[in-house]
């Protein structure tokens, strides 16, 4: 048996490259991959706490995670489209329409 | 002793990453690969039950994901980025496996790796993207972006560190909780409502994709 503390920080791990990919990079793909990421850490914790607790609680939950991750895919990247249409690329510092000035 | 291995492996990455990118071709790869099932045998066998194959292969599973999931976040192609994608989620797939939750298994990969990734694959073909510039990307930022990873990841191997033992299945757990049968029952029993709410918030994201993409042919 895998322990519960190892699957949590395999967790952890992935959660926070993902985090540091959000942060750090400036393409928006990657950005929507590195949220994927994310997603994904989150659904190795609700399955080991799952496992580990005996209830089926969280597997439900990671279905719903697995929603909201298609849902977030398919408007972020028709969002990204129209941004490609009207800049040509697709770089973080082109949209800075709700920046404070 | 638990702590201190994820921040040992975060350490590692850089080095891993970079070097796989600096020789290229198949030998560098292969190198880092053969390395990689080395190191995660040896995690396996100090730090579990060596005995279990199981075991070994949660940590070979969960080296592969965090290593394409860094490739991920690293690489300046997004193509090359979507196809480590896959690596990742086909290695949680394992590991949900191994967890024996098979149906989460083949959830992550028909779901991820067979309908997202091909949605990302879709754009990345369409839009037609310039390499990103490499010399961009580090900086204030980039150094930023790392410090507060790996601060978060010691506060958070700090807090599980004294978690594992307390945790313990509760009183009322079925007596097969990871089976698609019980998986099942849940959702269309207890968590019937909050399930069809879901199928309400995809049929507006559908819907808001098409608006959003469509839009050109009114005007």
């Amino acid at each position: 048996m895998v322990p519960l503390t190892h699957v949590l920080v395999f967790g952890a791990v992935l959660f926070l490259i993902g985090l540091v990919g959000f942060l750090s990079r400036r393409n928006f793909l990657t950005l929507f991959m590195s949220v994927e990421i994310m997603l994904n850490a989150v659904n190795v914790n609700l399955i080991g706490f799952s496992r580990s607790l005996g209830d089926t609680a969280g597997q439900v939950f990671a279905v719903f995670v697995i929603t909201v991750a298609a849902a977030e895919v398919a408007v972020g990247l028709a969002i990204l489209i129209l941004m490609y249409r009207s800049r040509g690329r697709v770089l973080v510092q082109d949209w800075r329409a709700l920046r404070d000035n | 002793m638990t702590s201190v291995w994820p921040l040992l492996l975060y350490y590692l990455l850089p080095l891993v990453g970079l070097w796989t990118y600096r020789r290229g071709g198949r030998t560098g790869t292969l190198a880092a690969g053969i390395s990689w099932f080395l190191a995660a045998v040896a995690l396996g066998v100090v730090i579990g039950d060596a005995r279990s194959f199981a075991v070994i292969s949660f940590y070979l599973l969960s080296l592969v994901a965090v290593m394409t999931a860094f490739l991920v976040v690293t690489g300046t192609n997004p193509v090359y980025g979507a196809l480590s994608l896959i690596g990742t989620f086909t290695g949680i797939a394992g590991v949900f496996v191994v967890l024996q939750c098979e149906f989460f298994g083949i959830v992550q990969v028909i779901l991820y790796a067979g309908a997202i990734l091909v949605l990302y694959l879709f754009v990345v073909m369409m839009v037609d993207l310039p390499k990103e510039n490499a010399q961009k990307r580090g900086g204030v930022r980039g150094i930023a972006a790392i410090a507060t990873g790996l601060g978060l990841l010691a506060l958070v191997v700090k807090a599980l560190a004294p978690l594992g033992m307390r945790l313990q299945p509760a009183a009322g757990a079925s007596a097969e909780p990871y089976s698609v049968r019980a998986v099942g029952t849940a959702l269309f029993g207890p968590y019937l409502v909050p399930f069809e709410v879901a199928s309400l918030l995809l049929l507006v994201a559908l819907v808001g994709a098409i608006v959003l993409s469509g839009r050109e042919r009114e005007s």
